[in-house]
Parts: structure tokens; C-alpha cells; sequence
């Protein structure tokens, strides 16, 4: 696996910058990157820079260090880097697009700003894409300073056999779909287990000792994996993770790999939800362990947003591609103040980072509208189903 | 075995707003007689005087502070679980007050976010009850433990302290900063005051300033000082923004 990182900043011009200076910058970059397998995007509007640069981990750093020390500018913030499955700028050796405020406006995109004509529209829907879009939206622009980056993490994981599935007389899965109520689809579906007989699962299992849990949890998994492909279940896949201890994580990612290879699955589909009250040790370790994995297109998801360990810090600490919201601020969000004003600023905070949020479990046609306004528009649970679909979800979507 | 309480005195950090160019409190933070780091204190109390003694520490706090001249807020220290422990946990706080004259409105009673967590609703209910005298309460290191935003669901203080580790190095930091944002949204919906703490640089302290915050405590404005009320550096804006739709 060749290894991929993106690394995402802004910046302030030094001075104002005339179109020369800027095509002689991206001359210069346009030459320097195709000869150190640097893609990416540069966008310049008034005065602030936004840069992202993808390709191999050195090649970037090493870039990432000559573009800080670049008198052009200052106050580069880092906004992210991690570990990315493939490029999504993969025909640019850099392009560029140099920002007007009418264009601004123009939600379709950044069309004509691209050297090539490819279109906004057209790039994968990653992170990249939603900082891009942050970006557009006045985020991000002109803040202070740089800063040396922290080196990537390196754990090889160790091979492993499949973890056979001796649980899987006991377990079934229920797949609830996960629906993005803008673009009127299932999105994913979330593995949800239960007995044979539909029954939840604390009805099916006996208590089990730590090291079972272990296992169990990963044959859950796998079994999850297999039934979802065997149901021709065509979206993503959320898989829940509720490993106990920090260091089984390589053991059950691994098998979630092998499992997803076994039956056709790209990696890119697969979500992870973590649950963190149930992780016990360190969460800075877990997310070592995690990024040797980022690479592959798995996705993390940091489930019960809201709840228990599950907050802000995470967010840093996991890079999660997405959260989901703990029942407790989804419930009655439409009269509660206080959980209005958390959700908002999770909202907010998402945006900035990339992050997508799913609003679990809505009870009521109040709920779902008030997380509509506020622009969230993932959503899961029995009601949101009906309450979605019913309203404006035409045939031609299922 | 020996229950013999350390001897200890105070240190006061003064938290400012620059916007008014005034000191808005004093943090009482604890020392040795001498002068010693409030870890090397903790370390000498036994386990089984420790709530005794943060009660203790409040009630001592509160005439220094008088004796000092502070005029303004005074931020104390409370372990939540000492109210647990302790019915006059927060009772004899007000009782010195009112005995010396300090008034009780004045006083700020912090608790680290890390520490309610497990039972946030619990502790709102207790402490509630002491908003009618005029208590204030604080969240103290807000968004360090994983809880953060949350509790605020369960528990609106009159202010929360940002923690140090978003603080540091915030201006050149993207994923902080967007927390940092986000708390600043929701704190500003719920009418919350938000103080940064532990400054140490003008980048940093600049970038805040520029999201809207206002009160500010750290290395960069004043050291604390033993047994004594230091006098802050007070930024001054040649740019004054002038928009304060709550004033
Ligand atoms: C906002 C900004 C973005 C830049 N992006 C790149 C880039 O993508 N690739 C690159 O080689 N140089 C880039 N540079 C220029 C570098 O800082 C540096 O000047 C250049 O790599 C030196 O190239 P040379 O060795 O060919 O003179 C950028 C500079 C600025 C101010």
C-alpha cells in the first residue's frame, strides 16, 4: 500500500497579489509538483490563501515546509492532515482558482476556475471537498503563523487469520438505512444486532467476560460484513465497534479487512462507529492505531455524540469523518434551548473540520424539521424513514 | 495515623477584560506557607480530610482576599463531590461571607468539567439551590475532559473557562480553533461568559480577542501572585470594535 496524505491550510498573502505574481507562483508549483507527485488545488481570494496539497507523506511534508517559510505569505493554519485511500485532485498538479465575490455566490461551483474545465461538482464528496466548501463560505480565511507538523504514526499491523464466527447461530443483524434527506437517499446502513428473532441484543447474549467480548464483537462484525453483501446492500456500510480494550483494535480492524476483501467490499464503503464509552484505555493510542488503517478508505464515525466521553476533544483526537448525535440532544430539539445551543455549535464545529453529522433516532416531525433549518441533513431511525420519504421522496428514488 | 492538615495560603490570578480595561475577578489558588506549588499541597493532605480540607481552603480564601482588597469577583475552587460529602460544602462559603461582609454575589465557585460529568443533572440540582444567595458557578478546563458541549445541556454555568490545552497554540491550530468556535456558538446561544485561561503568547491571546472573547486569565497578562493581588498587562486595541449588542 502506497501511502497517501492530504494537508489542508490557509494562509494570509504577505501582499496583495497581482494575477502575475499569482501565475508565476503556479507556474513554479505546477513544475516543482509534478516532478515530486504533488496534486492539489490553490485558491486565492482577497488576500487569503487555501491550499491542498495531496501525495506521498514526505513529499508533502517536505513541501508543506518550503511553502511556510514562503515570504509570499503568513499565518499559515494548519486545518488537517491525514492519511487519504486516493486523490481526489488526481489529474492537477496544482489547480487554481482565484476567487471573485460574485463567484462566491455561485453555489454550483468553482466550474470555470479550473485550468482543465473540470468542475467542483465533479470532485469526490471527501473532506477535501467540504473544507473547499467551508472555504467558499467565508471559513478559514487569513489567521496567524505556522506550525512544525507531527510526524505520522507507523504500526504495521500483523497479519491475521479470520476470526471464524461462533456466534453466529445466536446473531442476526437488522440493516437501518441512514438517509440524506436533502438529496432524498439511502446513504448507508447501519448493522444493527440482534437475535435470530429480531430480539435486541441484550435479550440473546449471555454476560461475557472481557476476552469474549473481544471476539464476539469482531464476529459480529464479520458476520455483519457478510450478510450485508449477501443482501446486495449497495451503500455504505456502518459497522459498529465496541471493542473494550484499545489494543484489540488492530486484531478486529484487520479482520474487518479481510472480511470486506472475502466479500467483495471496498474498504471506501465501510464506516466505523465507535463508541467510546465502551473503548477502555487511551484514546490518543487508539487513534495511532486508526491512522495506519486511514489510508485504506476506511472511514470512522464517533457514535453518541454528545454523551458520556464522546465530545470535543474526540473530534481532535480521532478526526472522525463523522458524528453521530446521542439520542439525548436529538430529543425534543425543537423546544429545548440549551440543546439547540450544543448542537448548533457542534454544527458549527463540523463544518469547519469536514465532519458529517447524523441526527439518530428522531421522534417527531418537529425534530427532523429543526435539524433540516439548521442544515443538517443526515438522519436515522425508524420515523425519520417515513417522516422523510413520505413528505417529498419521490418514486424515482426507490 | 497522622490526619495533619499541610499549612497553606493563596495566590491570586487576576482574570481581566480587556474590552473594559478592568480586573473582572481573582482567582484564589492554593499554596504552601512558603509559597509552594499547589501539587506539592494536595500531597500532604490524607485521603480522608480531602473534602474537608476544599472546604476548608474556600472559607480561608474568602478573608484573605477581603484582608487583600479584592473588590471585585473572587473565583474558588469546589470538588463537586464535595458536596456529596459535605452538607456545608458551599454553606459555610456563604456564612464567612456573610460574617466578614464580602458579598456573596461576588463569589465564583468553579468546578472542572471532568469532574460533574458523570452526573451533571445530579449536581445542577445541588447546587442550584445556591444561586438564590448569589453563588456563581463556573466550569473550569471546559473542553478537556471529552464531555464538554454536553453538559452544558444538563448544567448552564454563568461562565465557562476554556481549557489551556485549546488555548495553546491556538492561532496556528485548524481543528482547535473550529472547537474553539463552536463552543464560542453555543456559549453565546446559552448566554454563557467564556474566559480563555492559561494565555501565554499574543498570537494566542490575539486570536481569540478577534472571535469575540473578552475575558482572558494567563501567564501573558499576570503570573499569580503569592499572598498578593498582582497587577495585569492590559492589551491595548488601537481598534476598537465598539459592537456589543449585550451591553
Ligand atoms: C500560497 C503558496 C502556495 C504554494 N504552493 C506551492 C506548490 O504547490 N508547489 C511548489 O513547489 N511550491 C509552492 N509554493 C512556492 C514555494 O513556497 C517555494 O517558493 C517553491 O517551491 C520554491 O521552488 P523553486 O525551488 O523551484 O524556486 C507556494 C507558495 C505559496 C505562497
Amino acid at each position: 500500500m502506497s501511502s497517501l496524505i492530504h494537508l489542508i491550510y490557509s494562509s494570509a498573502a504577505a501582499h496583495s497579489l497581482q494575477d502575475e505574481d499569482l501565475v508565476r507562483l503556479l507556474e513554479q508549483s505546477r513544475k516543482n509538483n509534478e516532478q515530486t507527485g504533488i496534486t492539489g488545488m490553490l485558491l486565492y481570494e482577497n488576500g487569503s490563501f487555501f491550499q491542498i496539497l495531496e501525495g506521498p507523506p514526505e513529499a508533502v511534508e517536505a513541501l508543506y515546509q518550503r511553502i511556510s517559510r514562503d515570504e509570499r505569505h503568513t499565518k499559515a493554519v494548519t486545518i488537517i492532515r491525514e492519511p487519504i485511500a486516493r486523490r481526489t485532485f488526481g489529474e492537477w498538479t496544482m489547480g487554481f482558482a482565484n476567487l471573485g465575490s460574485h463567484e462566491l455566490d455561485a453555489i454550483v461551483g468553482l466550474n470555470d476556475f479550473f485550468a482543465g474545465g473540470s468542475s467542483f461538482t465533479q470532485l469526490s464528496s471527501g473532506r477535501a471537498k467540504k473544507l473547499l466548501t467551508a472555504f467558499r463560505k467565508g471559513r478559514w480565511r487569513s489567521k496567524v503563523k505556522n506550525r512544525t507538523l507531527v510526524q505520522p504514526q507507523d504500526g504495521e499491523p500483523t497479519a491475521l487469520e479470520q476470526l471464524e464466527s461462533s456466534y453466529d447461530s445466536r446473531v442476526s443483524f437488522a440493516f437501518q438505512p441512514i438517509i440524506d434527506a436533502a438529496e432524498k437517499k439511502i446513504i448507508a446502513h447501519e448493522a444493527i444486532i440482534r437475535g435470530h428473532k429480531n430480539e435486541a441484543l441484550s435479550t440473546i447474549l449471555p454476560i461475557l467476560c472481557e476476552q469474549e467480548w473481544s471476539r464476539f464483537d469482531t464476529s459480529c462484525r464479520i458476520t455483519a460484513i457478510r450478510k450485508a453483501a449477501h443482501l446486495g446492500l449497495r451503500a455504505e456500510l456502518h459497522l459498529n465497534f465496541m471493542a473494550r480494550q484499545v489494543d484489540d483494535a488492530h486484531i478486529a480492524i484487520q479482520a474487518i479487512l479481510e472480511a470486506a476483501e472475502h466479500n467483495s467490499i471496498n474498504l471506501n464503503r465501510i464506516v466505523l462507529e465507535i463508541d467510546q464509552d465502551q473503548l477502555v484505555g487511551d484514546s490518543q493510542r487508539f487513534a495511532q492505531i486508526l491512522e495506519a488503517y486511514r489510508g485504506t478508505g476506511l472511514r470512522i464515525s464517533i457514535g453518541h455524540f454528545g454523551a458520556g466521553r464522546a465530545g470535543l476533544k474526540l473530534l481532535e483526537t480521532l478526526r472522525p469523518e463523522m458524528i453521530s448525535l446521542n439520542t439525548q440532544l436529538v430529543r425534543d430539539v425543537d423546544v429545548n434551548g440549551a440543546r439547540q445551543a450544543i448542537v448548533r455549535g457542534a454544527v458549527q464545529t463540523c463544518d469547519d473540520l469536514g465532519i458529517d453529522i447524523i441526527a439518530k433516532d428522531i421522534q417527531s416531525d418537529e425534530e427532523y424539521q429543526w435539524f433540516v433549518d439548521e442544515g443538517v441533513s443526515f438522519f436515522q431511525g425508524d420515523l425519520v424513514e417515513s417522516i422523510a420519504f413520505e413528505k417529498s421522496l419521490n418514486s424515482h428514488c426507490l | 495515623m497522622n490526619l495533619v492538615l499541610p499549612k497553606f495560603s493563596f495566590a491570586f490570578q487576576p482574570i481581566i477584560n480587556v474590552e473594559a480595561g478592568k480586573i473582572e475577578s481573582f482567582e484564589a489558588l492554593v499554596r504552601g506557607a512558603n509559597g509552594e506549588s499547589a501539587g506539592q499541597v494536595f500531597q500532604q493532605v490524607p485521603e480522608a480530610k480531602k473534602y474537608y480540607f476544599d472546604e476548608l481552603l474556600r472559607t480561608e480564601a474568602i478573608p484573605l482576599a477581603m484582608k487583600l482588597g479584592v473588590t471585585c469577583h473572587l473565583n474558588l475552587n469546589l470538588l463537586p463531590r464535595c458536596i456529596e460529602v459535605s452538607k456545608t460544602a458551599i454553606s459555610s462559603t456563604i456564612e464567612i461571607a456573610e460574617k466578614i461582609g464580602f458579598p456573596t454575589e461576588h463569589i465564583i465557585l468553579e468546578v472542572t468539567e471532568s469532574e460533574i460529568i458523570n452526573d451533571a443533572e445530579r449536581f445542577s440540582h445541588a447546587v442550584n439551590h445556591y444561586r438564590n444567595f448569589g453563588i456563581n458557578f463556573a466550569i473550569d478546563d471546559f473542553g478537556a475532559g471529552f464531555s464538554g458541549l454536553n453538559l452544558l445541556a444538563e448544567f448552564q454555568p454563568d461562565s465557562i473557562k476554556i481549557d489551556m490545552y485549546l488555548v495553546r497554540n491556538i492561532d496556528s491550530d485548524g481543528p482547535r480553533q473550529a472547537i474553539v468556535r463552536g463552543i464560542i456558538r453555543t456559549c453565546q446561544d446559552l448566554g454563557i461568559d467564556i474566559i480563555a485561561e492559561g494565555i501565554e503568547t499574543d498570537d494566542e491571546y490575539q486570536w481569540l480577542f478577534d472571535e469575540g472573547i473578552e475575558l482572558f486569565q494567563g501567564y501573558f497578562f499576570a503570573k499569580p501572585g503569592f499572598e498578593h493581588l498582582p497587577s495585569p498587562f492590559f492589551p491595548n486595541h488601537s481598534v476598537s470594535l465598539g459592537f456589543h449588542p449585550n451591553t
